[in-house]
């Protein structure tokens, strides 16, 4: 029905912008999604 | 779960008669001077809902020219749902209704939790969603499912404001 977006490690990463766009995705106006290879690699580019 | 009985099967031929039917009714668009009736009408009703803003004004409708026994009492919800058949009349726009019925399939209560349909199966397996057989078919109920729509909201706000918390603790927003 609605579309889905994929969040990439570099959009999970500046807190603000993570935030930002993990709230829209709990709107429910589309399917936002990631999955654990991408946690992953987020947490690498921040340690 | 509870077992199926024949009477769950004519309600099931009864709602595919109904889908089909309402599928084959012809859609309307307004004309003109309808689509600018209607934009009126939102005009007029979008004032009378700034100057009762609490739901307790009960909506009456009524022919122009009708004694007091032609009044009709509608409920809040549908005068709501008028509204908006308004708005959309007033853009030119076709209007359908489209009944979500008490009881849902797999893929209406996904559709619902914006996830696919191998994801709510799970939720079902997993029984964190209650639901019952209908031959081989699963069938949920509206209600259990806003029950866990709202459920996993709540745990979900909970973890977004945690996330929040942590991430300001550690100064992450300072960069």
């Amino acid at each position: 029905m609605t579309f889905t977006a994929l969040y990439d490690a570099n959009v999970l990463h500046p807190a603000s912008l993570r935030d930002l766009l993990i709230r829209l995705g709990a709107s429910g106006l589309f399917r936002a999604r990631w999955t654990e290879r991408i946690l992953d690699e987020t947490i690498e580019s921040i340690l | 779960m509870r077992q199926t009985g024949s009477r769950e099967l004519e309600q099931e031929q009864r709602d595919w008669m109904s889908r089909v039917t309402a599928a084959v009714r012809e859609l309307e668009l307004p004309d003109k001077t309808t689509a600018e009736e209607a934009a009126r009408a939102v005009e007029d009703l979008c004032d009378f809902i700034r100057a009762h803003p609490k739901p307790t004004a009960r909506v009456q409708l009524c022919a122009e020219d009708a004694d007091e026994e032609t009044r009709v009492v509608i409920p809040d919800v549908a005068f709501r749902f008028l509204v908006d058949v308004l708005a959309e009349l007033a853009n030119g726009n076709a209007v359908t209704v489209a009944p979500v019925h008490a009881e849902l399939t797999t893929q209406q209560a996904a559709d619902l939790l914006n996830v696919s349909r191998p994801y709510l199966v799970k939720l079902l397996d997993d029984e964190r969603i209650p639901f019952r057989r209908v031959g081989n078919r699963r069938k949920v109920l509206l209600t259990d499912l806003l029950d866990y729509k709202r459920r996993d909201n709540q745990r979900r706000q909970e973890i977004l404001d945690e996330l929040t918390r942590e991430a300001s603790a550690l100064g992450m927003y300072d960069s």
